[in-house]
């Protein structure tokens, strides 16, 4: 009987507790208030009682919601009627895109197409109209069921992997005191953890929809403020080690590491001609650049193989503060080209590189309303407006040639 | 138990021959003291006014319910019309749920419309965004663009404002800047500066806990008929009523649990006071008294018409509540049931 009381007297303690809890962001780079994805009595759906019709629709309730904010990646339909773009900037890129189909007439009697499908990751969030990919069955380069895509295939909902103290992921081992994304995130204690890199899944994860198991972890920092115009400013994620491997759990078949194939190397040094092409890059016909100032957000490169959070953070900006561009040892990976949610271009690439040999015309970014003779024509625009054309480059001035060729030659310099 | 009395009550008064005088009088004195008694007790939830709620239809045309995800919704209070602000399109629908309208391809309209507000003599305000700038068009009551409306007088510290939503009361224009300075400008239907209110500070949003990544973006937002206005911040699962005289009431507590904030969406006031608020996650729409007593909630997630998904945007006129949600599932709306 005494124990009763005690339990009852605990459990009133905690009801006291939780009730009277001060705000913390969602996640804090853990497990997140069981209560805010899952009803405990009156669930809609069957599986874990979450709170939407499937996993992702209940991830979208908030991060799908109207206007650019930090924890926002997909733009409601709404807010995005034909010619005008999704609004979020983040990294990773607004789900929105995939929304968006674009025709054009590049020449009499001829018609092109960029499907909405091929500008990014198709999860399935039924409430929110993202539907399994039309084209591809299972994963490109992997068997994963693309009708089984969703926020959790990558990111683990409950945040269990954590990096302790001394930089090791886990999955338990100490508690997570905050999120370790960003470089303003406290740096774990002995005895603590931070979150790993945007709850992403990682060695020693469990599986998420569509059954992947990851053996690689994904190192990251990024700047507390990342859902922003870069057109002052890039905004800079710092990619540490396991990046490409990370990927390359779906899209084996598409890692140089991994695949028989002839493919782009990835997750391998720059080397010197690379980076040197790199360093000297500013646009087509231009090779004044220096390394101290050529990093470019849409070409962005891993930090060697690092995993040290020190080197990371101090990498890490929005102010650009920090510009130099890769040394020798840094590397390409499947980021350097391609954002991880979607983007306004095929293939969910960082830039365009399919259709037209020129990315840019008469010094500005191309859109079927442009003032400019040139910039509007069909073979350029590619159904996209201005608005549409700068917001998939995530406002980033127009800063290089006049008549500026693919973002390839920011590598190989072939222009 | 209430409703029964009165039922009651009712049936005897109508059942009785009102033949002698002393009889009628004593009569009103049990009226008389049976008013007074209603008015003196103090009334629990379930016998706040509101009764309940049914839900009458979907906002349609002539083929269905119109599939809208997620649509912005306004009133004219004075045609008792609803607006709905989908893909810069406005499409208007009468009392009874049917589209009889629709504008906004206007030339003169440039940019994305946002929000709209309709005024008492049929004018129609569009707020646009046009990348990172946003304007106010005036049009007449067909939608037809008339001139922007150009602002004056804004104080320095509102320069960096960016209203993503746009309310009509009394004369005055609201706009309310809800993710990047959190503040509220009120003007004259001309553009000249009356009020402005910093929410940020007026909430004391700084003093909640801050970590890397958090936003206290405000969810909802509108104007009731006393000009209060009141506000969601899903993120610290609160809502807000900000008086003309700038004093602060708020309340709400995170669960899911019929009365507590799972994600908090928009919010609306009818003209007894009553607050609505939807909850995204929950899927419903609860109802507060107006001194935030917790009445009903109604909706719930599932494929019935009368069930919700992801409800967001709402707006409450002569009785009705009109409530956009996810799912293609469009505008629903419910008769509120007074006791």
């Amino acid at each position: 009987m005494k124990s009763f009381k005690v339990v009852l007297v605990v459990m009133a303690a905690a009801i006291i507790a939780l009730g009277t809890t001060a705000a913390y962001a969602f996640h804090s780079g853990g497990v997140a208030e069981c209560t805010g994805c899952h009803h405990l009595h009156d669930a809609s759906s069957s599986s874990a009682l979450l709170a939407g019709s499937d996993a992702s629709s209940t991830c979208l309730n908030c991060h799908g919601a109207s206007g650019a904010s930090s924890y926002r990646i997909s733009t409601p339909d709404a807010d995005m009627p034909a010619g005008t773009p999704p609004g979020n900037r983040t990294p990773g890129g607004d789900f929105g895109w995939v929304k968006k189909t674009y025709t054009w007439s590049p020449r009499s009697g001829s018609t092109s197409t960029s499907e909405g499908d091929r500008h990014g990751h198709n999860i399935v969030a039924a409430d929110f109209g993202y539907v399994a990919d039309g084209t591809n069955a299972t994963a490109p380069g992997g068997d994963m069921d693309a009708t089984l895509l969703g926020c959790n295939s990558c990111h683990d909902n409950h945040g269990k992997l954590r990096r302790l103290s001394d930089g090791t992921f886990a999955t338990t081992g100490a508690p997570i005191i905050g999120s370790g994304s960003y470089n303003t995130s406290a740096d774990p204690a002995a005895g603590q953890a931070v979150g790993a890199y945007r709850i992403l899944r990682g060695n020693g994860s469990s599986a998420g929809d569509g059954g992947k198991i990851f053996t690689a972890n994904f190192n990251a920092v990024a700047p507390s403020t990342y859902n922003r115009s870069e057109a002052t400013t890039p905004t800079r994620v710092a990619y540490g080690a396991g990046t490409s491997d990370w990927c390359a759990t779906c899209h084996a078949d598409m890692h140089s590491g991994t695949s028989s194939k002839m493919t782009h190397p990835i997750n391998q040094g720059l080397g010197t001609t690379v980076a040197g092409n790199y360093n000297a890059y500013v646009g087509s016909g231009n090779m004044t650049g220096s390394a101290a100032t050529s990093y470019d957000s849409l070409i962005p490169f891993q930090t060697d193989n690092t995993t040290d959070y020190t080197v990371l953070k101090a990498n890490s900006t929005n102010t650009g503060s920090v510009s130099t561009g890769p040394a020798t040892s840094d590397r390409v990976m499947c980021l350097s080209c391609h954002r991880a949610h979607a983007t306004g271009w095929d293939y969910m690439l960082r830039t365009n590189v399919e259709g037209n040999e020129f990315i840019a015309v008469d010094g500005v970014w191309p859109g079927t309303d442009s003032p400019s003779t040139i910039a509007n024509q069909a073979k350029y625009a590619q159904g996209r407006t201005v608005a549409e054309t700068t917001k998939a480059y995530n406002d980033t001035t127009m800063h290089y040639a006049s008549y500026q060729r693919v973002l390839c030659n920011k590598c190989h310099a072939k222009d | 138990m209430k409703e029964n009395k009165i039922h009651k009550g009712n049936r005897t008064l109508a059942g009785k021959k009102h033949n002698c005088p002393l009889s009628v009088i004593m009569y009103a004195i049990v009226i008389f003291l049976f008013s007074i008694t209603t008015l003196l007790i103090p009334a629990p939830h379930a016998r706040a006014d509101i009764g309940g709620a049914y839900y009458l239809y979907n906002l349609s045309d002539f083929s269905g319910s119109v599939p809208y995800n997620w649509a912005g919704l306004s009133v004219d209070r004075g045609q008792n019309e609803i607006y709905v602000v989908y893909k810069n399109d406005i499409e208007v629908f009468n009392e009874k749920g049917m589209k009889i309208y629709s504008f906004g391809d206007d030339e003169k309209i440039s940019g994305v419309i946002y929000d709209v507000a309709v005024a008492g003599d049929g004018s129609i305000f569009l707020l646009l965004h046009e990348e990172d700038n946003y304007s106010v068009m005036r049009c007449n009551y067909r939608g037809e663009a008339e001139h922007n409306i150009k602002f004056r007088d804004f104080p320095a510290e509102y320069n960096r404002f960016f209203p993503a939503r746009i309310f009509y009361r009394a004369d005055k224009l609201y706009l309310a800047d809800l993710m990047v300075s959190k503040k509220v400008v009120v003007t004259d239907t001309d553009g000249n500066f009356r009020e402005g209110y910093d929410v940020n500070s007026l909430f004391g949003l700084d003093e909640f806990e801050n970590k890397p990544g958090q936003e206290k973006d405000i969810a909802g937002f509108s104007v009731d008929h006393k000009g209060n206005m009141l506000f969601t911040v899903p993120t610290i699962s609160r809502a807000f009523v900000l008086a003309p005289d700038r004093s602060v009431r708020s309340f709400g507590e995170s669960g899911n649990i019929p009365g507590k904030f799972s994600v908090v969406a928009g919010i609306a006031a009818d003209d007894a006071g009553n607050i609505y608020i939807a909850d995204t996650l929950k899927s419903v729409v609860m109802i507060f008294n107006k001194d935030f007593k917790f009445i009903m909630e109604l909706g719930y997630r599932g494929d019935k018409p009368e069930n919700l998904i992801a409800p967001r945007s709402m707006v409450v006129n002569n009785g009705n509540l009109y409530v956009s949600q996810a799912r293609k599932r469009g505008v629903s709306v419910y008769k509120i049931v007074n006791n």
